[in-house]
């Protein structure tokens, strides 16, 4: 498919080349250039949870202890778990492509708090750097969840790991008021509400989440640290206190995380979509308003993960009925890109496998999702590994898919470069198989009663546990796959061009990589994006001559 | 602003917002999305209080018996007319009078540093009563179960809301300081907005915490 | 000047308000005493939100923000009561427990707070 664009005539400096050397990129308020650093940094962290995840499943792979004892397990749960959802999930998608698309695709030259960018990146990694540490020097084995009374009477110490968890949080706070304000106040001339692209619809929900939910957990996390310093009893009963408070205020924040996570990839989803499909999404305004549903219902459900914790009969069976309008939400998205997919013009490239992917694994998540918010059902499900695989559909299943196929949409938006194509779809489907025999035997073995957090189990869960740890060799084979041919293309791949996949996504109106401001003049859009009927009808000025 | 085909090589450095208005609106709505992160931050400490007052309220009800209302009345009255004082100097200072904006925030940090040191006079009362937080409570005369509760509860709303009237202050400290070496005026004065718009909110969170734990 | 008066005014307002407050919690005014307390409390906000926080002169973004953030505040204290409000007894603070009156004075029992300077075993 050739671009449907002219070549620029001139190419200035891109924003790699802009400035040079490490201390032009530590200082940068490049919106871009933050993007890109936080994508390094993440990525660093994702081969992290990853090493700690093989390690569990290596352990898992006999019954008995075999590589770790049961208090190393623990801890190494902890670390996988704290650093996949607080330090990988959780800033991913919105402050990697977020950064560095948001300003792109809607006409701005940067960000509107530049600085702030910077200093949200900054706290990022000290937060980072801070849990990583409390986690290892303290051996901490409460889970990524911090529940009480365990992490205040446990004799590792989870301060750091709480400061670092509360830094990281401020840092997503930071972001999160930066895109707000610039989808507010810095669209171009032509990008009305109803034409803002349908990423950057989803990076602004997720970032009224991140703001409204981040503080919560912030102040949950120092009442935690305060009840180990001071014996505070506000989550201690024996001092009158109720533990299930504690539940309460870290799921108001750390259920509507769980669409923090998956927003932003539904956001990507809804782009490759379209440009891969060579069609207007089916409709623009139903995935709008289901992005906006499920920011907002996202906040009613947190009471289905406390339904065995003793909360009120009442209380179990709203939370229960609550959770289940995320699945309507998240229902007419599937039909909406459904819809698109229908009689396009489809183009089968590695984005797209991951969005099929996505699309399949989404559905099973979301399916077993609904299927745990029924009380009676959970009863049986709760704290097994069914749960363990739910999560991890949407997770991994769906968020990680949806950052590989960010990862490669837009990778020669962010380099100039193309990678192997051949390599990319065959990776992809191995990690999309990789990823279902991981997680397919954790269904089984979660209703046949294997709860989780446990090293050791009877030997007749042992083909199941062996089938899982296969799948999961796969998965992290495929991961090293992906790094290695997208880190010779770096530097070997064959030069992209503005825009290798025809797309009419307004962020490829720009050069590929773009330059330091990110047009050469102020780019007009009197279509929306992806209208493949009009091409080429959004311009940088010079075109439209 | 047009740029209708306008040749290459375009001036790629065009103004990052159009003009000052639109960079006030952008300021002013990133303030007020952080001021959001605060309200939300406080929601915690409510709801806590919300739910143990649920649990124990004959215990809620009696606690202000054991504190000191004049004090804390006094802080209400102290706080609201440092608000007061704050609103004026933006005022002034949109009006072009600097040296009146400076001296209103001057004065606005002094009812600060007042307010401060009645909640220091507070906290003594409270330390000689033996009515502190968490594991260390030991106030004889109101030992019921989850009387602990209400006074650890005490100690860190009001806690954290001394701490952001701190940082309130110095925000204050700063502005006025800045104000003096004439930096903003009738033209420029956002951040004397901004640090307002902190100082306001501190004052409204104490307006709730005020009746919760003092009068009811 | 207008804008000074403006903001006398609405001080007025604010600390007649406040007296109020202060005049009514003298009052007997039993189940009613909180309900009117942060009444009062909401308006003093809201003024002080529309008038020294520039909110009158700002419609759409800021008072969306803020709105929103009432509303969360709103479900977040909103459902947490309505479900502790319908827990059975024994899940409920103090719950079947014996609590102890005087929280610094127990000695009997495991230490429910590992102090950080403990050494992990």
């Amino acid at each position: 498919m050739a671009p449907s664009h002219a070549e620029p005539t001139v190419a200035g400096p891109s924003y790699l080349d802009a400035e040079r050397g490490l201390w032009s990129w530590l200082t940068t308020r490049d919106h871009k250039r933050i993007g890109v650093m936080f994508l390094a940094v993440l990525l660093l962290m994702f081969l992290l949870g990853g090493i700690f995840a093989l390690a569990l499943r290596v352990e898992l792979l006999t019954p008995g202890e075999t590589v770790m004892g049961r208090l190393a397990y623990n801890r190494a749960f902890t670390v996988h778990g704290v650093v996949m959802v607080w330090l990988f999930l959780i800033p991913s998608i919105p402050t990697a492509f977020g950064n560095f698309l948001l300003p792109l695709m809607i006409g701005a030259r940067d960000v509107a708090f530049p600085r702030l960018n910077l200093a949200s990146f900054y706290l990022y990694v000290l937060g980072a750097v801070m849990t990583l540490w409390g986690v290892f020097q303290g051996g901490v084995d409460t889970g990524w969840t911090f529940y009480t009374p365990y992490s205040t009477v446990t004799g590792r110490d989870v301060m750091p790991v709480l400061l670092g968890v509360f830094v990281v949080g401020f840092s997503t706070i930071l972001t999160g008021i930066n895109f707000i304000t610039t989808v507010h106040t810095l669209r171009a001339p032509g990008v009305t509400w109803m034409k803002v692209p349908l990423f950057v619809w989803a990076i602004y929900g997720t970032s009224i989440i991140q703001v409204l939910a981040t503080p919560v957990l912030g102040m949950v996390l120092m009442l935690v640290a305060l009840e180990r310093v001071a014996g505070a009893g506000l989550f201690d009963s024996s001092r009158g206190g109720d533990p299930l408070l504690f539940q309460h205020l870290f799921w108001f924040y750390s259920h509507p995380a769980v669409y923090i996570m998956v927003l932003p990839g539904m956001g990507v989803i809804s782009e490759a979509v379209c440009a891969f499909s060579r069609k207007r999404p089916f409709s623009y305004r139903v995935i709008v308003w289901s992005t906006v549903g499920i920011s907002f219902v996202g906040f009613l459900t947190w009471g289905h993960h406390m339904f065995v914790s003793g909360q009120s009969t009442f209380g179990a069976g709203a939370f229960s009925l609550l959770s289940m309008l995320v699945a309507i939400f998240t229902a007419m998205k599937i039909f909406t890109w459904l819809g698109t997919m229908y009689r396009g013009s489809l183009w089968v490239s590695t984005p797209f496998t991951y969005v099929l992917g996505f699309i399949f694994l989404l559905f099973f998540g979301g399916m077993s999702g609904v299927a745990v918010a029924v009380t009676s059902a959970d009863l049986h499900w709760h704290d097994t590994y069914f749960v363990v695989a739910h999560f991890h559909f949407i997770m991994v299943g769906a968020s990680l898919m949806a950052f590989l196929a960010a990862l490669h949409y837009w990778f020669p938006k962010m380099c100039g470069r193309m990678y192997p194509e051949g390599m990319g779809i065959g990776t992809a489907v191995l990690i999309i198989f990789g990823f279902i025999a991981t997680f397919l035997p954790q269904f089984l073995l979660g209703n046949l009663g294997m709860p989780r957090r446990y090293a050791d189990y009877p030997e007749a869960f042992q083909p199941l546990h062996v089938a899982s740890t296969a799948g999961a060799s796969l998965l992290g084979f495929g991961f090293l796959i992906v790094a290695i041919y997208l880190g010779w293309s770096l530097r070997h791949g064959r030069a992209a061009g503005r825009n290798p996949w025809g797309s009419e996504g307004y962020e490829w109106l720009s050069d590929s990589p773009p330059p330091e401001f990110n047009f050469h003049a102020p780019p007009r859009f009197p279509r929306p994006p992806h209208d493949y009927a009009n091409p080429g009808a959004n311009t940088e000025v010079e075109h439209a001559a | 602003m047009r740029h209708e085909a306008s040749p290459r090589p375009v001036e790629p450095r065009a103004l990052h917002f159009g003009d000052e208005a639109s960079r006030q609106d952008a300021a002013h709505l990133g303030m007020w999305i952080f001021l959001a992160t605060e309200v939300l931050l406080f929601s915690v400490l409510f709801t806590a209080y919300a739910l143990y007052r649920l649990t124990y309220p004959g215990v809620f009800q009696q606690a202000p018996a054991h504190m000191d209302v004049f004090l804390g009345t006094l802080n209400t009255f102290v706080l609201v007319v440092s608000s007061i004082l704050v609103a004026l100097a933006v005022d002034a200072i949109r009006n072009g009078r600097d040296f009146a904006a400076a001296a209103l925030l001057a004065l606005s940090v002094l009812l600060g540093i007042a307010f401060l040191f009645i909640k220091a006079a507070e906290y003594t009362k409270h330390v000689h009563d033996g009515a502190l937080p968490g594991a260390w409570y030991a106030y004889e005369a109101f030992a019921l179960p989850g009387a602990n509760l209400y006074f650890t509860l005490y100690w860190v709303m009001t806690g954290v809301h001394a701490v952001h009237v701190l940082v309130g202050v110095g925000v204050l400290v700063t502005l006025a300081l800045r104000t003096l070496a004439g930096e903003f005026g009738a033209r420029f004065h956002t951040p004397v907005e901004l640090g307002g718009m902190y100082w306001h909110l501190v004052d409204v969170v104490w307006l709730f915490l005020w009746p919760l734990l003092y009068l009811t | 000047m207008r804008g000074g008066v403006r903001v006398l005014a609405v001080g007025a307002v604010l600390l007649a308000l406040a007296t109020l407050s202060f005049g009514l919690s003298r009052l007997p005014l039993g189940a009613w005493a909180v309900p009117a307390a942060l009444g009062i409390a909401l308006c003093k906000a809201v003024l002080i939100a529309f008038f020294f926080m520039h909110l009158a002169e700002r419609p759409g973004g800021p008072r969306l923000v803020i709105g929103t953030a009432g509303v969360f505040v709103g479900i977040l204290v909103g459902l947490v009561l309505a479900e502790a409000a319908a827990r059975a007894w024994p899940t409920l603070p103090p719950g079947p427990f014996p609590v102890s009156r005087l929280p610094g004075t127990e000695r009997s029992g495991p230490p429910r707070a590992a102090p950080p300077w403990l050494p992990l075993p």
